[in-house]
């Protein structure tokens, strides 16, 4: 009478790992934005599956704000999924930590000049371990009706920091008291917004992070310091054309008009597609201004295979369909989203929207964030000195020194 | 019965009844959900303060002694952290008593058909705090606001809420002594009930004011009340997390980054968890110091 319990353990323990052996593989997607939801339940899974009739895939969408702690835990417990997706700066983390698989093997198996440098995103110590899947750059988006009212040529956006200065002034204003009211270049003075705006415009002075072999700081330099004042000089209080420390706006500064100009990516303006599509046809997106070279921040986001996984043959099939060129529009569609294949420069949800093709034409001058392992650690060190800056707490040699001396001694640690 | 009368009296010792087996399955439950959602849990992380551990990398934790505590205390940080949350305690503490007991005052002489108004006070407190936090990032916004937009209707130039380091803490402190006020009126308001009405009624006799009456009766009665509503503001404010994650991420300039923001940080951003677990036992010690002084003053004053 007293072994049902154990009838029943066993019962369900035989049939749980019958179920588990039968090639199921488990794909973590990052986000729970609806329109991806769909795409991945209603055409890749049932796509998936006709394609491969022997696979099983057991599919969860992650909220990107607790990607990082779940797949940590289920690293920790031995239970992560055959497949993740994340960001690119998760690369240099997971690979330096023996976490996921080098590609290298399996990409000769896919068309890689069609994803270009896009695939270099994910590289660790000259392995590639990322399929991308979407990305989004930084770029200059305006108002053109602004512009025309402030005497400038819509059709010409600033293409020199001196350039853009001078039109984020004229944009500017401010009330009697001299506070400003609309922005003609609104930035953020903190966190990751402030790095990556930084970014940019370090990456136009031909600088980078680090040094080659990533093991030393390299932006403590004139370049850096060049690109620091230049940005005091956007945020200062009496001739600046952004306030500091302006809080995220639960509607978009363009439609609010607090601003003529901001750094956006795509993500930034999509809502207004929809809920304000008279302003969305007023926006330009300018190229990256130049000081020595044209660059911008872009960052790409993919799939990412776990070393970890007892089927990784199964699983490298699903990145693969996963990242076909039918399924990436598809996907990208979805959220008006920049994709990785140059062979999608051409999609209808590309060309019908003037301003992705904006974001696609100006690809080629994606510059990604360095790929450490501390790199989140760094990013942020280097966002606090760089808002002492802005604020003017310390200067812009101070900041880059004392952000290079703390991040030094992380690397050794 | 005195004291020293309870002290001697025995128990018949009941181990090993049928009734004493009964109730250990009964107690069962609780105590394994206490031991291993509560103990084994503080336990472990009491281990992993002297352990270098991050969850992605292979090995497990590694022993490194004091070394995450001695990191944190000679750590600008972390003191910086220390300094945003207890400031931000000293001022929540203070005025939720205040608003607290003038709401429960107001309340306890409210006729019966405004009793309806407890509960508009009370949702806030049960309102999830990252919703609240979303809502007062839109009262907060510094164009169209509805704090903003009020100044100007009355002239008064706007106010950098979230975006001055010098108001950005203040603004949080608002935005917490409205949620938590109302549950700490209904903790007043029970209170109330327990003073004495003949005493009141005495004090009214001899002549003594509205205000000599709360000060002299009402406010020393309600002491125990007040001890509870600090220890467990103190607990609340010195964790806070969600607000300053949701509404500043800690800035302008550190200005809200609270010791919980910094906890977040090492943990789940840098997975540093022996660190994260090592700065959760320094604010717990310190936690801990806090109410076992306040409840030290509290009893001093009360014999």
């Amino acid at each position: 009478m007293k072994r049902w319990p154990l009838t029943l353990a066993l019962t369900l323990g035989v049939s749980m790992s019958s179920a588990l052996a039968a090639g199921t593989i488990t794909v973590w997607y990052a986000g729970n934005f609806q329109g991806h939801i769909d795409v991945v339940n209603k055409t890749v899974l049932p796509g998936f599956k006709a394609a491969n009739p022997d696979v099983n895939v057991r599919v969860e969408f992650i909220p990107w704000g607790d990607l990082s702690t779940k797949l940590n835990a289920a690293f920790a417990a031995g239970t992560a999924p055959d497949v993740f997706m994340h960001g690119a700066a998760a690369t240099a983390g997971f690979a330096s930590n023996s976490r996921i698989e080098s590609l290298e093997p399996y990409l000769k198996e896919i068309d890689a000049a069609d994803f270009g440098p896009t695939l270099n995103q994910g590289k660790y110590a000259g392995a590639r371990y990322m399929m991308p899947v979407f990305g989004a750059g930084r770029l200059l988006v305006y108002r053109k009706d602004l512009f025309q009212a402030a005497g400038l040529d819509p059709n010409k956006a600033p293409k020199t920091w001196t350039g853009l200065l001078n039109a984020a002034r004229k944009l500017t204003t401010r009330d009697a008291s001299g506070r400003i009211v609309r922005a003609g270049l609104l930035l953020t003075s903190n966190g990751i917004d402030l790095q990556q705006v930084f970014a940019s415009f370090y990456f136009q002075t031909g600088g980078e992070f680090f040094s080659d072999d990533l093991k030393s700081v390299a932006f403590n330099n004139p370049k850096g310091v060049k690109a620091v004042r230049f940005m005091q000089q956007l945020f200062d209080p009496k001739t600046g054309v952004s306030p500091l420390g302006e809080p995220p706006s639960p509607v978009s500064p363009l439609m609010t008009g607090r601003a003529a100009m901001i750094y956006a990516v795509p993500d930034d303006i999509s809502d207004l597609k929809t809920s304000n599509p008279d302003l969305y046809a007023k926006l330009g997106v300018a190229p990256p201004t130049k000081d020595q070279i044209q660059s911008t921040m872009y960052s790409f986001s993919g799939f990412f295979l776990s070393k970890d996984s007892k089927d990784k043959a199964d699983a490298w099939k699903y990145i693969k369909y996963a990242t076909s060129g039918k399924v990436l529009e598809a996907f990208n569609a979805a959220a008006a989203s920049v994709p990785p294949l140059n062979s999608l420069v051409k999609a209808d949800f590309v060309t019908s929207n003037p301003v992705l093709t904006a974001y696609m034409q100006n690809l080629r001058f994606a510059h990604g964030n360095p790929n450490i392992p501390i790199w989140v650690k760094a990013r942020d060190i280097l966002s606090a000195k760089l808002e002492e800056a802005m604020y003017g707490r310390i200067s812009a040699a101070e900041a880059l020194s004392q952000a290079a001396k703390d991040i030094t001694a992380e690397l050794k640690r | 019965m005195s004291i020293q009368a309870a002290r001697s009296v025995t128990f018949p010792r009941r181990r090993g009844t049928p009734a004493a087996r009964a109730a250990w399955w009964f107690i069962l439950p609780a105590l394994a959900y206490l031991v291993l959602v509560q103990v084994v849990p503080i336990l472990y992380a009491l281990y992993l303060s002297f352990t270098r551990y991050d969850p992605a990398a292979r090995g497990g934790p590694k022993l490194v002694g004091l070394d995450n505590y001695a990191r944190m205390l000679s750590s600008g940080e972390f003191w910086s952290a220390l300094r945003v949350t207890v400031q931000f305690a000293a001022e929540v503490i203070p005025l939720n008593i205040v608003v607290a007991l003038t709401l429960a005052l107001m309340l306890n002489a409210a006729s019966v058909r405004l009793r309806g108004l407890r509960a508009a006070f009370f949702l806030p407190s049960v309102a999830s705090a990252v919703a609240v936090s979303v809502v007062w990032l839109w009262m907060y916004e510094p164009t169209f606001g509805l704090f903003n937009q009020a100044l100007k209707l009355i002239n008064v130039s706007p106010v950098p809420w979230l975006s001055d380091p010098a108001y950005a803490l203040h603004s949080m402190v608002l935005m917490r002594v409205w949620r938590g006020a109302g549950w700490n009126a209904v903790v007043y308001l029970a209170g109330l009930q327990t003073v004495p009405k003949e005493v009141l009624e005495a004090a009214r006799v001899d002549g003594a004011s509205g205000w000599q009456t709360l000060r002299r009766i009402t406010w020393p009665l309600l002491a125990p009340v007040t001890l509870y509503v600090i220890v467990t503001g103190l607990i609340s404010t010195l964790q806070t997390f969600s607000e300053v994650y949701v509404m500043t991420r800690g800035g302008p300039l550190n200005s809200t980054t609270t010791v919980g923001l910094l906890i977040y940080r090492q943990g789940f951003e840098y997975g540093e968890f022996g660190l994260a677990a090592a700065t959760s036992f320094l604010l717990f010690f310190i936690i801990f110091t806090l109410a076992v002084l306040n409840f030290r003053r509290q009893r001093g004053a009360l014999s």
